[in-house]
């Protein structure tokens, strides 16, 4: 079989292309001997065709040696020992409040509760799941117990400024006190006011106020008359008033009678009646005077009475509160005011408006709302310090509301309606707040600051702050602030608000870095042993038995994707306690065993796994085509990890390389068309650098190289494939085939060094899930970083094949010890001739490369005689 | 208890100077307590006619104290609304208290027209200032005599059946303890009694009325203290019934 080397792109490796273009009629401008098997070498290279393993129809037998270098079971998954579980179930451990890992985090909380000083607020970061809430919350309560009970705050109307109610500050539970005392106050003014303005002292004494400047007046007209009377003229009394007329034998006289008397007389009359008419205008003139006199004289007999039937009222509340000036100064302003507008008390029928009839009552109960007292803050049932977790930080369930309501089809509000917001709960003590909520909410996190810096909190509706109407609202006064502030969010919000916002870092002083993880210690199952006994009480589920609790360990290692680590997401642990539990139930168990575990960890994944099952599903059918058998030249199975709504897993991919003649460029086919990341690109170029690197360090690479994932249709990232790929491409050069029944992870560096990678236990139990469906051969097995062993993890029944020899995990440090694996023949290493030995992969590598140095430069030699002629 | 036959009805008088509404809801509140009949008389006053007949006539505003030119016809108008604005009103509380009730207009002077229509055991209501407050007592003014007793026995059985308290006030010539003791030895319901003395002239009626508020007074014709009914109700400020000699 000639091979034929084809300039201007055609792929060397492929004798049907090549032939192909030429049936195409391009032209041939080199025709050298192909390094294919079959093929002469040209003169001074090897012969790599009687090293390289026939491939038989099962693909590459695994020789003893191979297979005993596969990595031992207990290097696959790590077990709790028993010994660390010194119990029978979870029920035989005492009551704990146990916490696993998150040792910094809780210094530092410590820290942040015992430092008196400003901006020491707290920011609890870490993923969800990690029992930031919990834990926070635990040892703030724990530690707000020791600490005093802040005192109570409540508005109250402010006389003197009706707008800006004053806060008053009294002792824990001394506010629902004074609540209490003004509305007995208000209730008893309800019944002595009225009954003192209907007594008959009372009535007698107004009455004759109120007679004797009417008697006044009556007796300065009825002077008048008298003196009218003398001059035959009488005062009329008219509708509105009075008027002055001549009378003659007491009666007065008609048009007819006057029109017949004297023209002096008329002239007199007139005369006089003018001047009667003066003195009643100036008589009248001083009824005004008169009535102000009477109002002044009444308001004062009310004031008399009120303040006799309203003093001993007040006095009895001063003496209760004379320890609180600031309640005695407003008892003094309350007494001032109900002196000063008793008359709404007497008004006041206590029965609730029903109709608007009723508007009078309706009028007089808004009134006298203004001596109730509005209790913002009630800790006469707190005990120690609060601890507040608000939830829901929008700006007004943070730094409190004022309320409106509707009467007679508008909106009003008094300092009753000011309503408290977490802060005021939580003053004096402390405030949890979720991190993202408060950004996500408008002017919450600036108002935060605000309040914090100011040290007070300020209600304001978001109507006036942004001055969206005009109407007069309440500004009540300020409430002082003292409270420690601990936002709980993730990392990238943390380092988020670290790097654009300056005046964070004034006030969240404090980081507690909660950690996903803990090192796997000797003590530590028995930690977690506590927790999830600790939560099983809590929840009322069944105790788990010791090897349940050990499957949960291993499984939380599994999670954390490490066997020296275990997952702090203890949340994710609770979940399969609860599920555990459940499917204990159904098996009638009395405790959690490790059965149920199981059950539970594969129901979870049977819930989630749909799109993992039609992938397998499709490999096994051929129609996403994977080989688990046999050997291909330039293919080797890549593995990936698919992440869908939490359930990862692995999913085995061809990964295929094809060389020709070029200018030295690995071609990603996956960046080409936009479906690679970053870092795979950065993996793909980094195999450039390899090569360029052991092979053409003294001659051009004249190599040009394509890579791609086989039938992969979404993005590629990451670059746990760059030493699968770097297989696939070493194949393809030295035209060696590598087992199919085997797959590889792991990323490489410049110098041919295998990488760890994430993820590794679902790769491997990817590969191991597609190879068993189609049954095990003990020819499988998957390459793993040998930096990767300190994390595996794998399931039980990976494990288990293993052990059977059905199945094999190997780890490889370098390119070569892989290469090796997966070709069946040795990589090579360079003598002191700097030649690698004859039959080595690395030489035909070495040889393949030098031959398309060599065309490229015949290639190049000859292009230049064409265009010097 | 069937009040007394003697009390006929409530003649409520009005006229320019006496129509305060609160007195047409308090005569209403008594006829039906006393199960009378109303009849509202309202006087267009023949002099204020005249007055505003005569070609000089002007008339003082008791509010801005300016002298306006005034008319026979303008007054005759403000005669008629204030004549109907009396009718509507009285209607509105006679109807909730189920009073019936009837109104003349007559044009005269009023203590003429009520010395004409007025007839023993009439109720006579003068609604002059604000009504007083109810105070329930019922005051009998007595100058001793015949006619006194008169009066005294008329004013408890407008109480006792009422639940009013009764006011014995005497003249000063009368030994007003010899007066309770009298009804005593008849008999009362009354729930209390006081005794006073006065002099029974305007400024004494007016002392008593501020020291001693009553609902109600009772006088005997015969006994009556030289005033006409209109001046010793505005001086007492209540209703009176005056009991025949």
């Amino acid at each position: 079989m000639a091979a034929l080397a084809i300039a201007g792109g055609v792929d060397i490796d492929d004798e049907t292309d090549a032939r192909a273009s030429l049936d195409r009629g391009r032209p041939v401008r080199v025709v050298l001997p192909a390094a294919t098997l079959g093929a002469e070498p040209p003169p001074g290279m090897t012969d790599p065709r009687p090293t390289v393993p026939k491939p038989t129809a099962a693909g590459l037998p695994l020789d003893a040696a191979q297979v005993a270098a596969a990595l031992p079971v207990a290097a696959l998954r790590r077990r709790v020992a028993t010994c660390a579980l010194p119990f029978t179930t979870t029920a035989d451990l005492a009551v704990s409040a146990a916490t696993v890992g998150q040792e910094r985090a809780l210094e530092a909380l410590a820290f942040g509760i015992a430092i008196p000083h400003d901006g020491y607020g707290m920011f609890a970061v870490g993923p969800p799941g990690t029992g930031r809430h919990t834990l926070v919350r635990r040892r703030l309560e724990a530690a707000a117990a020791r600490q005093p009970v802040p005192p109570d705050w409540c508005y109250v109307h402010d006389f003197a400024a009706p707008q800006r109610p004053r806060a008053l500050r009294l002792p824990p539970g001394r506010g629902a006190a004074l609540r209490a005392d003004m509305k007995t106050l208000v209730d008893d003014l309800r019944v002595a006011l009225p009954a003192a303005f209907e007594s008959e002292e009372f009535r007698g004494r107004k009455d004759a106020i109120a007679n004797e400047y009417k008697e006044k007046h009556e007796q300065a007209l009825e002077a008048i008359a008298e003196r009218a009377k003398t001059k035959s003229i009488t005062l009329v009394r008219t509708v509105g008033g009075v008027a002055l007329a001549p009378v003659r034998d007491g009666e007065v006289m008609d048009r007819a009678e006057f029109a017949k008397l004297p023209d002096a007389e008329k002239e007199r009359i007139q005369r006089e009646i003018e001047t009667l008419q003066a003195e009643v205008q100036a008589a009248l003139r001083e009824l005004p005077k008169l009535l102000h006199e009477q109002r002044t004289r009444l308001r004062a007999l009310n004031r008399e009475v009120t303040e006799l039937a309203v003093g001993h009222l007040i006095d009895h509340l001063r003496q209760r509160y004379a320890d609180l000036p600031e309640v005695c100064t407003y008892l003094a302003a309350v007494e001032r005011d109900i002196i000063d507008n008793a008359e709404q008390f007497v008004a006041v029928e206590p029965t609730p408006p029903e109709s608007v009839a009723d508007l009078a009552t309706l009028r007089t109960g808004v009134a006298l709302r203004r001596y109730e007292v509005n209790v913002l803050v009630d800790h006469g049932k707190t005990e120690g310090a609060p601890v507040i977790y608000e939830d829901q930080p929008s700006y007004h369930n943070l730094l409190g509301r004022i309320e409106h309501i509707a009467q007679l089809g508008t909106l009003v509000t008094d300092f009753t309606q000011v309503k408290a917001g977490a802060l005021h709960r939580a003053n004096g003590g402390y405030l949890i707040l979720d991190a993202r909520q408060v950004l996500a909410q408008p002017f919450v996190w600036e108002d935060l600051k605000r309040a914090m810096r100011a040290h007070e909190v300020r209600i304001q509706s978001l109507a006036d702050k942004l001055s969206l109407i005009a109407t007069v609202s309440l500004d009540p006064t300020p409430i002082p602030l003292q409270l420690k502030v601990v936002l709980v969010g993730e990392r990238w919000l943390y380092y988020a608000l670290s790097a654009f916002d300056p005046e964070f870092g004034e006030h969240f002083k404090v980081p507690l870095d909660f950690d996903d993880s803990t090192p796997w210690g000797d003590d530590t199952p028995l930690r977690y042993a506590r927790v999830l006994a600790q939560y099983a009480r809590q929840e009322k589920l069944r105790p788990l038995d010791r090897d349940a609790v050990a499957r949960i360990v291993e499984e939380a290692a599994r999670l954390a994707g490490d066997r020296e680590r275990l997952t702090t997401h203890v949340s994710r642990l609770f979940d399969l306690v609860r599920e555990a539990d459940h499917w204990a139930g159904l098996a009638q168990h009395r405790s959690v065993t490790d059965a149920d575990v199981g059950r539970a960890i594969d129901a979870g994944i049977r819930r989630a796994d749909r799109v993992r099952e039609r992938i397998y599903d499709e490999i096994a059918r051929g129609t996403l085509r994977v080989e688990t058998s046999g050997a291909r030249v330039g293919q080797v199975n890549g593995l990936s990890v698919v992440e869908l709504g939490g359930f990862r897993f692995g999913q085995p991919s061809r990964i295929t390389a094809r060389v020709r003649l070029g200018r030295g460029e690995v071609m990603d086919i996956e960046r080409e068309v936009e479906l690679g990341g970053p870092l795979h690109s950065k993996g793909v170029l980094i195999l450039g650098g390899f090569l360029g690197a052991r092979f053409a360090a003294q001659r051009p690479l004249a190599l040009s190289a394509s890579l791609v994932f086989e039938q992969s249709y979404g993005g590629v990232e990451g670059d746990s494939a760059s030493a699968a790929e770097l297989f696939a491409l070493l194949s393809a050069l030295a035209e060696v085939p590598i087992r199919q029944s085997l797959a590889v992870t792991g990323s490489v560096d410049q110098h041919g060094c295998v990488q760890a990678i994430g993820g590794v236990d679902a790769k491997v139990e990817g590969f191991f899930d597609v190879c068993a469906a189609g049954g095990l051969t003990g020819e499988q097995g998957v390459l793993v970083p040998a930096a990767n062993v300190q994390h595996l993890m794998l399931r039980q029944d990976v494990v288990a094949a293993c052990a059977e020899g059905r199945f094999h995990v190997w780890a490889i440090d370098d390119i070569d010890q892989g290469i090796e694996m997966l070709t069946g023949i040795p990589a090579g290493e360079r003598g002191e001739d700097g030649v690698f030995p004859q039959g080595s992969l690395n030489r035909r590598v070495d040889d393949r490369l030098a031959i398309l140095a060599e065309r490229a430069r015949q290639f190049a030699a000859e292009s230049r005689r064409e265009v010097e002629p | 208890m069937t009040p007394p036959d003697t009390l006929r009805r409530i003649l409520v008088a009005l006229d320019v100077a006496r129509h305060d509404r609160s007195w047409l809801g308090l005569a209403a509140e008594f006829a039906a307590r006393l199960r009378a009949d109303v009849r509202l008389l309202f006087v267009e006053d023949l002099d204020l006619l005249r007055a505003a007949d005569l070609p000089f006539a002007r008339e003082i505003d008791l509010l801005t104290t300016g002298a306006v030119a005034f008319d026979v016809a303008t007054v005759e108008a403000r005669l008629r609304r204030l004549s109907k604005a009396a009718r509507e009103s009285f209607a509105s509380a006679a109807t909730q208290q189920h009073v019936a009730w009837s109104l003349e207009v007559v044009r005269g002077r009023l203590p003429r027209e009520i010395e004409s229509q007025a007839q023993g055991g009439d109720l006579l209501v003068f609604p002059h200032r604000p009504a007083p407050r109810a105070r329930g007592r019922v005051a009998a003014l007595c100058a001793g005599g015949e006619g006194g007793h008169a009066a005294l026995r008329r004013a408890r059985d407008l109480a006792a059946p009422a639940g009013l308290d009764v006011v014995f006030v005497g003249h000063a010539a009368q030994p007003v303890r010899e007066l309770q003791l009298d009804l005593l030895d008849e008999g009362t319901a009354c729930r209390s009694v006081v005794l006073r003395p006065i002099t029974p002239d305007v400024t004494g009626l007016r002392a008593l009325r501020r020291d001693h508020p009553f609902d109600v007074a009772v006088i005997c014709a015969s006994e009556a203290l030289a005033l006409e009914p209109a001046a010793l109700a505005d001086a007492l400020g209540c209703p009176i019934l005056v009991v025949p000699a």
